[in-house]
C-alpha cells in the first residue's frame, strides 16, 4: 500500500548550506499493518510523511501511496491518506459538525455519504455531546477526536499519524490508541510516528527507527531485540541514540 | 496510470465502502463555492471581522463630520468674537457700498424679530467681515489673503446708500476660488443679508399705508468661482472623500486577508487544508473571494454611512456643493471600490500568505499601509490629472479617478486605463500569491527558506508560467510611463531620426528585454517558450500576404474613428505625420518593424506559449488579443481609443496565425509588414489619409482572403 524508495529531502540552509532531513529512505507499509516511525526529535519523521503526502518534493527517491506517485499523482494520493498531527488544528469559527462536513466535502464525498460517516465516527469516537459547539470551545482531547474523524470522514486506505497523542491526557490517549488498533482491523494502512515508545511497542506491527534521516534498523519488535540485545524500545532508542550510524552499520 | 487500474483497497482487503468519486469539474465549481461559504461564514462570525465592518464606520462617519464641523467653524473662527470673512475690493467706494449693504442687510434680517435666548447666544459667534482694497484683488484671493473679491462696477450709483433717490439696480460679481470652504460661507453669509434686506425693501414698498416713496436698491449676484491654481490651491475635499473610503476598504480586507493564511498556519488548519485533494489555486482563489466579499461589504457599509452622515449633517452640502451625492456616483464609486478591492485584496493575500503567524503578517502589512498612504494623499493635491504614467500608478490612479467623478469631469480614456491597469495588476498580484501561497518553502520555512521560492528551476521548462508573463505586462506598464519620459526629457538633445531610434529602443527593452528576463530567471527554453519553431514556408508566405494586405482596411477604419474624435486629433496626427516627414523612410520602416518585431515576440510568443498550456486555443487568441488591445490604449497617447478596435482585431488576426502556424515567425513578417506599409503607405502612394479608394481595399480584401488560405494550409504537418 505505502512503497518508499531512496527517498532523499535535503533542505537549503541560510548561508548555502544543506541539510539532509531524509536521506536514501526505504520501507513498504502493507494494508492491516501499523508501521511506527520512531526516532529523536529531527530524526526526519515527519519530513518524510510530509513527502510522503505530496505536501514537500523530496530532492530524490520517490514514495507511492497505492500505485500513485506522491510527486507525479498528489491529488490521487491525497484522495487516500488521512493526516492526524498534533499540531493539526480546528476551524474555531465552526462546529465540530460543520467541519466535519466541510472536510467530507473537499474529499468530495457526497453528503448523503458524508452523514452516515459523520453519525458511525461520531459513536464510535464519541463526538455526540460536542458535535454542534464551536471548535473554539472544545477541549484538547475533544478537539484530537474531532481531528481523528476530520481525517477519516473520507474513509482513507491509509492514514499518516504524527504523534497524534502529543499533549494529551491519560484518557484522551486512550481513546486515540484504541482507535489505532480499529484502524488496522479496518484493514488500514497506518504510519505512525510518536515519543510514546511503550505505547507503540503495544500498537504498531513493524518498525523502523530514524536516526538522522537514515533507517538504521527495520523490523518487528522481535526482529529488532535479536539485532540489537535490548529488550524495549527505549532501551533501542537510549542505544541508537549514543550510536547512531554504528548500529545501522551493525545491521547491515 | 489510471486509478482503476491502481485502485487497491478490494484486493488488499479493505472492507470500507470504496473513495469517494473523483469530482467532475461542474462539483470542482460548486465544491469552489461551497468552500467561499465556508471561509466566509466562518470569518463573518468572528467579532473583529463585525468590528471592522459595522461598528466601525458607524462611528467613524458621525465623529468625523462633528470634527470636520469644528475644523470647518475653527478655521475661521476667533473664538472672542465668530469666524471672519475676508472680502477684497478694488475701489474704496465698492467697500463702503458693500458695508453698508451688509449692516442694512443685517437690520433687515433681524429687524421686527424677537430674539430668543439661543439667537442671543449666537451672537458670540456672529461672523465678523475683514474687508480691505487691493490694487490686484485676484493676486491677494489667490495668496489667500482674502475669501472673496467682491465687483460691484456701479456701486457709484448708489453711494451714499442712505441717500438715495430713486430704485438703484446693481451687479454685484463674487470671484472666489472653487471648492474654498471660507469662500462658500462667506457667500452664504453675504447672500442671506441681502436677501433679507430685498424682502425688507418690497415688504415697505407694497406696505397700504405707505406714503412716502422709499428708494429700493436692488442688487443681482452672480457667482464666478475661479480653478484653483497649482500647488496654491487647496487639498482637495473631492480626494478626501475616495481617500477615507479607500482607507476603509483596505481596513476591512486586512483584517480576513491575515486570518485566512497567516492566521490558519498559525492554527494549523492551513496543512490539513492543502493535505486536501484540492488544487491550491482553488483554496487560495476561495480564500480570494473571501477577502474581496469582506471589503466590498466593508465599502459598501463605508459608503452608505458616509452618504447619511453628508446628507443628515448638512456637510455634504457645504463639501460637495457642486456636484452633490447623485446615485450614479454612488455607483460609480461603488465600481471604483469593487476594483481596488480586487487589486488590494490580491496583494495583501500575496504579502500575507509569506508570513508565519498573525504578528508577522502585521509587521509585513504595516509599511504596505503607509506606503498606501503615500499616494493617496499625493491624489488629494490639486493640479494632478489622470492621464499618462499617473494613471498607471496604483491607488493613487483610483483616488485621482474618484475625484474626477466627483468633480463630475473624468475622461472616459483614462478612466478605462486606470481600470484595465488595475486589473493587471490585481492578475499579476493573484498570480504572486498563487506561487506562494502553500507553496513548500513558505509552508514548512522553518525548515526550507524563501529562497526556494526565487531559485531557478532546476529543469529547463517549455514555456513560462501564465504569471511570469503576466508579470512581464504588469511591469511594461510603469517601464513604459519611465521610458517615456526619459525620452522626452533627452528629446531637445537629439534630431527627429534619433527620436525614432530612441523609441525603438524603448520597445525593444519593454518587449524583448523584460521577457527575455523573465525567461533566463524561470529557465525558459527559448525555442518552445519563444515560439521560434520553424514554420512551413506556406504559413510564412500567408504571413507575408495578410500583411501586405490588412492595411488598406486598418487605414480606413482609423480614417474613420479619427474622423470622428474631430480638430484634437487631427493636430495630434498632423504634428506626428511632420515629425514622420522629416525622418527617412528607411528608419521609419525600421523602427515600426522593429516595433512590430518585439511586440510579436512578447504576445504571440512569450505570452501565447505562457498561456496555451493552461487553456484553450480560442480562449488564449481572445486573451491575448484583448491584452494587445489594451496595451495599444494605455501605449497610444491621444490616439488611445481610436487604437483599441484595430489592435484587438488585428490580435485577433496574429493570434489565429500563431496557432494555426505552432510558429511566431509568421506573426513576426505580417506585424512587422502590415506596420511599415500602414505607416508609409500615405507618403509613398501619395494618399491623402482621410479615405482609401476602393481600389486598394478590394485589393487588401484578395491579398487576405489568399493569406488567410495560405495560413489555413500551412499548419505543421507533424499536428
Amino acid at each position: 500500500m505505502i512503497e518508499v524508495e531512496r527517498l532523499t529531502k535535503c533542505f537549503l540552509l541560510l548561508g548555502g548550506r544543506t541539510l539532509t532531513a531524509v536521506n536514501e529512505l526505504s520501507f513498504t507499509v502493507r494494508a492491516g499493518e501499523v508501521y511506527g516511525l520512531l526516532g529523536p526529535n529531527g530524526a526526519g519523521k515527519t519530513t518524510t510523511l510530509r513527502m510522503l503526502l505530496g505536501l514537500l518534493k523530496p530532492t530524490s527517491g520517490q514514495a507511492s501511496i497505492a500505485g500513485f506517485g506522491s510527486s507525479n499523482h498528489p491529488d490521487e494520493v491525497k484522495r487516500r491518506v488521512g493526516l492526524v498531527s498534533a499540531g493539526s488544528g480546528l476551524y474555531q469559527g465552526l462546529t465540530a459538525r460543520e467541519m466535519l462536513l466541510f472536510f467530507a466535502d473537499l474529499y468530495a464525498v457526497p453528503p448523503s455519504a458524508a452523514f452516515q460517516e459523520l453519525n458511525r465516527l461520531s459513536r464510535l469516537l464519541g463526538l455526540d455531546d460536542f458535535l454542534e459547539q464551536r471548535c473554539a470551545t472544545l477541549s484538547t482531547g475533544q478537539r484530537q477526536r474531532v481531528n481523528l474523524a476530520r481525517a477519516l470522514i473520507h474513509r482513507p486506505p491509509v492514514m499518516l499519524l504524527d504523534e497524534p497523542t502529543l499533549g494529551l491526557d491519560v484518557l484522551a490517549r486512550q481513546v486515540v490508541t484504541e482507535y489505532i488498533d480499529h484502524l488496522r482491523q479496518e484493514g488500514k494502512a497506518v504510519i505512525l510516528t510518536t515519543h510514546h515508545l511503550e505505547e507503540a511497542e503495544r500498537h504498531c506491527t513493524r518498525f523502523g527507527l530514524l536516526h538522522k534521516g537514515q533507517l538504521v534498523s527495520e523490523g518487528t519488535l522481535a526482529d529488532l531485540q535479536a539485532r540489537t540485545g535490548c529488550t524495549t524500545l527505549m532501551e533501542m532508542f537510549l542505544k541508537l541514540s549514543k550510536v547512531g550510524p554504528a548500529l545501522h552499520e551493525v545491521n547491515t | 496510470m489510471t486509478l482503476e487500474t491502481n485502485n487497491l483497497e478490494g484486493s488488499q482487503g479493505f472492507r470500507d465502502s470504496p473513495l469517494a468519486p473523483r469530482p467532475s469539474s461542474l462539483d470542482a465549481v460548486g465544491r469552489l463555492a461551497r468552500l467561499v461559504r465556508k471561509e466566509l461564514s466562518e470569518i463573518l462570525r468572528d467579532r473583529r471581522t463585525i468590528i471592522t465592518l459595522v461598528l466601525m464606520p458607524l462611528l467613524l462617519y458621525p465623529l468625523l463630520s462633528i470634527a470636520f464641523q469644528q475644523f470647518l467653524l475653527a478655521s475661521k473662527v476667533d473664538p472672542e468674537s465668530g469666524p471672519a470673512y475676508r472680502f477684497g475690493f478694488a475701489t474704496e467706494v465698492e467697500e463702503a457700498v458693500f458695508a453698508e449693504m451688509m449692516k442694512l442687510g443685517e437690520r433687515a434680517l433681524h429687524a421686527g424679530k424677537t430674539r430668543e435666548k439661543s439667537q442671543v447666544e449666537d451672537e458670540r459667534v456672529r461672523p465678523r467681515i475683514e474687508s480691505g482694497v487691493f490694487d490686484n484683488p485676484d493676486a491677494a484671493l489667490k495668496d489667500n489673503q482674502i475669501d472673496v473679491v467682491v465687483r460691484i462696477p456701479d456701486a457709484w450709483m448708489a453711494w451714499p446708500l442712505e441717500q438715495l433717490e430713486r430704485d438703484v439696480a446693481l451687479d454685484c460679481e463674487f470671484r472666489y476660488l472653487k471648492g474654498s470652504p471660507g469662500a462658500l460661507g462667506a457667500l452664504a453669509f453675504v447672500e442671506q443679508r441681502l436677501a433679507a434686506k430685498h424682502s425688507s425693501d418690497l415688504e415697505k414698498r407694497l406696505r397700504p399705508k405707505e406714503r412716502r416713496f422709499r428708494p429700493a436698491l436692488l442688487v443681482r449676484v452672480q457667482r464666478d468661482p475661479i480653478e484653483q491654481p497649482g500647488a496654491d490651491g487647496f487639498i482637495s475635499l473631492h480626494a478626501l472623500v475616495p481617500l477615507i473610503l479607500i482607507l476603509m476598504t483596505i481596513t476591512g480586507a486586512v483584517y480576513p486577508a491575515i486570518d485566512l493564511t497567516a492566521g490558519e498556519r498559525e492554527r494549523g488548519t492551513l496543512e490539513i487544508l492543502v493535505a486536501a485533494p484540492v488544487p491550491r489555486l482553488g483554496l487560495l482563489f476561495a480564500k480570494y473571494v473571501t477577502v474581496v466579499t469582506v471589503a466590498v461589504l466593508t465599502a459598501l457599509v463605508n459608503l452608505v454611512t458616509m452618504w447619511l452622515t453628508l446628507t443628515f449633517s448638512g456637510l455634504g452640502a457645504t463639501l460637495l456643493k457642486d456636484v452633490g451625492f447623485s446615485p450614479l456616483l454612488l455607483l460609480q464609486l461603488f465600481g471604483l471600490l469593487l476594483l481596488f478591492a480586487a487589486f488590494f485584496s490580491a496583494v495583501l493575500l500575496s504579502l500575507t500568505s509569506f508570513a508565519r503567524s498573525f504578528k508577522e503578517a502585521q509587521a509585513y502589512l504595516i509599511p504596505l499601509m503607509l506606503a498606501s498612504l503615500g499616494p493617496g494623499v499625493i491624489g488629494m493635491l490639486p493640479g494632478l490629472r489622470v492621464e499618462g504614467p499617473l494613471a498607471v500608478v496604483p491607488l493613487l490612479n483610483i483616488v485621482l479617478l474618484a475625484r474626477d467623478l466627483f468633480q463630475g469631469g473624468a475622461d472616459p480614456l483614462w478612466a478605462l486605463v486606470v481600470v484595465l491597469s488595475t486589473l493587471v495588476y490585481a492578475a499579476a498580484a493573484i498570480a504572486l500569491a498563487a506561487r506562494v501561497f502553500g507553496a513548500e518553502g513558505v509552508l514548512y520555512n522553518d525548515q526550507s527558506g524563501w529562497a526556494d521560492l526565487i531559485r531557478r528551476p532546476s529543469q529547463p521548462q517549455e514555456a513560462a508560467t501564465p504569471s511570469a508573463a503576466l508579470w512581464c505586462l504588469a511591469l511594461m506598464l510603469p517601464a513604459h510611463f519611465t521610458l517615456q519620459w526619459l525620452g522626452l526629457q533627452l528629446r531637445p538633445l537629439f534630431d527627429a531620426d534619433a527620436v525614432f531610434v530612441i523609441s525603438a529602443a524603448a520597445a525593444v527593452v519593454l518587449f524583448l528585454g523584460l521577457p527575455a528576463l523573465s525567461a533566463f530567471f524561470g529557465r525558459v527554453r527559448w525555442s518552445s517558450g519563444f515560439g521560434f519553431a520553424s514554420p512551413r514556408f506556406l504559413a510564412s508566405a500567408g504571413g507575408l500576404a495578410l500583411g501586405l494586405s490588412l492595411w488598406p482596411w486598418v487605414l480606413q477604419l482609423l480614417a474613420h474613428l479619427h474622423a470622428e474624435r474631430g480638430a484634437e486629433l487631427r493636430e495630434h496626427l498632423a504634428a506626428f505625420l511632420v515629425q514622420a516627414q522629416l525622418a527617412s523612410p528607411v528608419l521609419l520602416a525600421a523602427t515600426f518593424g522593429i516595433q512590430a518585431a518585439v511586440e510579436e515576440l512578447y504576445f504571440r510568443g512569450y505570452l501565447f506559449a505562457a498561456l496555451r498550456r493552461h487553456m484553450p486555443a480560442w480562449m488564449t487568441i481572445t486573451v491575448t488579443a484583448l491584452l494587445f488591445g489594451f496595451l495599444h490604449v494605455v501605449m497610444g497617447g491621444a490616439f488611445g481609443w481610436e487604437r483599441l478596435l484595430p489592435s484587438t482585431l488585428m490580435g485577433f488576426v496574429l493570434g489565429w496565425v500563431r496557432w494555426r502556424s505552432g510558429s511566431v515567425w509568421p506573426c513576426i513578417v505580417l506585424h512587422v509588414s502590415h506596420n511599415v506599409l500602414l505607416n508609409l503607405a500615405p507618403r509613398l502612394f501619395e494618399m491623402s489619409g482621410d479615405e482609401v479608394s476602393a481600389g486598394w481595399l478590394a485589393a487588401g480584401a484578395v491579398g487576405a482572403a489568399v493569406g488567410s488560405m495560405a495560413v489555413f494550409f500551412g499548419k505543421p504537418r507533424n499536428e
